[in-house]
């Protein structure tokens, strides 16, 4: 399934790349900054520069094949949302040109395509805990933070859920090959309406269970390994934000 | 019973999940109609993925399937489904209308396109679930989904019927009641097959064989009596014989007579004494 490789690629997998070794907390900011950097400008050449300058961070961390198999899974969700775009954007301006037109385009695919890299970047090279570490340093309170771990860890669990589902119901004939696009997605209901109950049902037995073993009786609680800003974070952060900056300023094309 | 006929055929069967791990090693196993067997089995032993087989769920990797003449890699689930009604261990992964009854009618609408609200009450009743067919699926107990899960497979009338774990969290009422269902069901001559643990649900089960996997390949095929005496053959599918059995053989007098329940326990005891003996019991 899609969704299901989609998700493996979304995965944090351990390893030893400059990026593994960066402070969660630079690496978000990091994240951040260029999402919304990427939304400054609108030059074409601009914005080439930025995706170019996250592929190489990518490769600097070995994660171009997860980014590529990534990209191949969201084509149709791109090409969706451009066909409903030149709809709408006919609709509101109807005289525009076929080369603005394309420059909206390009800038659309090209964020989306920044951001993207950022964040499977992001989340490839952050485990799940050292993220929840990092937010609660930055003041989010542990019980609002520790959420994140658990939905992390759930993600294969859910996904081998929805599998049991899909067999479940379709021992019970239900046919996905059969019918018109509107029929499939009626077919879809037997599958999400099990699943989404099975979740919640979880996650309640979850909450009672870690409730029952103290989750959160103290308000404050410290971590056995520290969070510290080194040299390398300073470094990388400093030189990313220079390289960023002259892109989205100096490109003028 | 009608019998001989082989409705199920397991070739050689391999199966390897995408992730690499290889559940069936070599499965042979031949189901004729009218069988009530039982597959047991350890954890990871391939007892699901075996049975996920039988419905076109799975394809095997290597050798061969036949149900009914048909290789399951030829034909739709759907039309396998037809044939061989899974009932799987959770009853959640496929609850999703607001009432049991429309629940029932799901597998009924997709096989007959159809729905028959007679037939829908009559195998509700005969679950003992009528009263609960305007409830909704969620808010009933788990025995109850149970019986429901059961009844959405039974109403369309597979050939073949597999249950998986029937009795996991359900009490000993809940076990009773399913095994006079299952009883009544095999002497229609229904093919039965159950995967389970429980280890004296199948000992009071009418069952004429026992299939043991363990590592994903059978190592033992023969009647209840000679698995459920056979402790080495129990203990490496990490199970113990059920009670009565296991009374016998503490008691050294397996050679003797292989009682499976307590009935037939002492049905043998009554036949030796002559009735004398225990002949109060039965006022």
């Amino acid at each position: 399934m899609l969704v299901e490789k989609v998700s493996q690629a979304l995965l944090y997998e351990g390893g030893d790349s400059v990026l593994h070794r960066l402070d969660p907390r630079v690496k978000l900011l990091y994240a951040v900054l260029t999402a919304l950097a990427v939304f400054c400008t609108e030059k074409p050449g601009a914005l080439t520069a930025m995706l170019v300058v996250q592929l190489l961070v990518a490769y600097a961390s070995s994660l171009l094949g997860r980014v590529a198999s990534l990209v191949r899974g969201l084509v149709p969700f791109l090409l969706t949302i451009m066909a409903l775009n030149t709809v709408l954007i006919y609709v509101v301006s109807p005289g525009i040109e076929y080369l603005e037109l394309v420059r909206v385009f390009y800038a659309m695919v090209m964020r989306v395509l920044v951001v993207l890299v950022v964040f499977t970047v992001f989340i490839s090279t952050t485990s799940p805990h050292e993220l929840m570490q990092g937010l609660v340093e930055m003041g989010l309170s542990y019980t609002a933070a520790y959420p994140l771990v658990v939905a992390f860890r759930f993600i294969p669990i859910v996904f081998a859920e929805v599998q049991n589902v899909y067999d479940a119901q379709r021992a019970r004939g239900l046919e996905f090959e059969r019918g018109n696009v509107l029929e499939r997605l009626r077919k879809l209901v037997p599958i999400i309406v099990p699943s989404v109950v099975c979740s919640l049902l979880r996650a309640k037995d979850l909450a009672e269970a870690m409730e029952a073993r103290g989750f959160g009786a103290f308000p404050r609680r410290t971590f056995y390994r520290q969070m510290r800003i080194k040299a390398l974070d300073v470094a990388f952060l400093a030189m990313i934000a220079l390289v960023e900056v002259l892109c989205v300023t100096l490109v003028i094309f | 019973m009608r019998g001989g006929e082989e409705v199920i055929v397991a070739e050689n069967v391999w199966y390897r999940y995408p992730n690499g791990y290889t559940a069936l090693r070599g499965v042979n196993l031949r189901i004729n109609r009218g069988d009530a067997v039982a597959i047991v089995g350890a954890n990871g032993s391939g007892k699901t993925t075996l049975i996920k087989h039988f419905n076109g769920l799975l394809k095997p990797s290597q050798g061969r399937v036949l149900v009914l003449d048909t290789d399951t890699r030829s034909a739709s689930v759907a039309k396998l489904a037809r044939w061989v009604g899974i009932v799987f261990q959770n009853p959640l992964n496929q609850f999703f209308r607001d009432s049991v009854e429309a629940e029932v009618a799901f597998a009924l609408e997709n096989f007959t396109g159809e729905v028959d609200p007679e037939k829908i009450c009559s195998v509700l009743r005969e679950l003992g679930i009528e009263h609960l067919r305007r409830k909704s699926p969620f808010e009933i107990s788990l025995g109850e989904q149970r019986r429901v899960a059961l009844a959405s497979v039974l109403v369309y009338e597979p050939e073949i019927l597999i249950l998986d774990e029937p009795t996991a969290g359900l009490d000993y009422n809940s076990k009773m009641k399913l095994l006079s269902i299952l009883k009544r069901l095999h002497e229609k001559g229904r093919t039965l097959i159950v995967v389970s643990h429980d280890i004296e649900f199948l000992a009071r089960m009418l069952l004429n064989r026992v299939v043991v996997l363990s590592d994903g390949r059978v190592v033992f095929d023969g009647s209840p009596k000679e698995a459920f005496y056979n402790v080495l053959l129990l203990l490496s599918s990490r199970l113990v014989p059920p009670q009565i059995p296991e009374l016998v053989i503490r008691l050294g007098l397996e050679h003797l007579f292989n009682p499976l329940s307590e009935d037939e326990a002492y049905d043998f005891l009554r036949s030796l004494i002559g009735g004398s003996f225990l002949a109060g019991r039965e006022s």
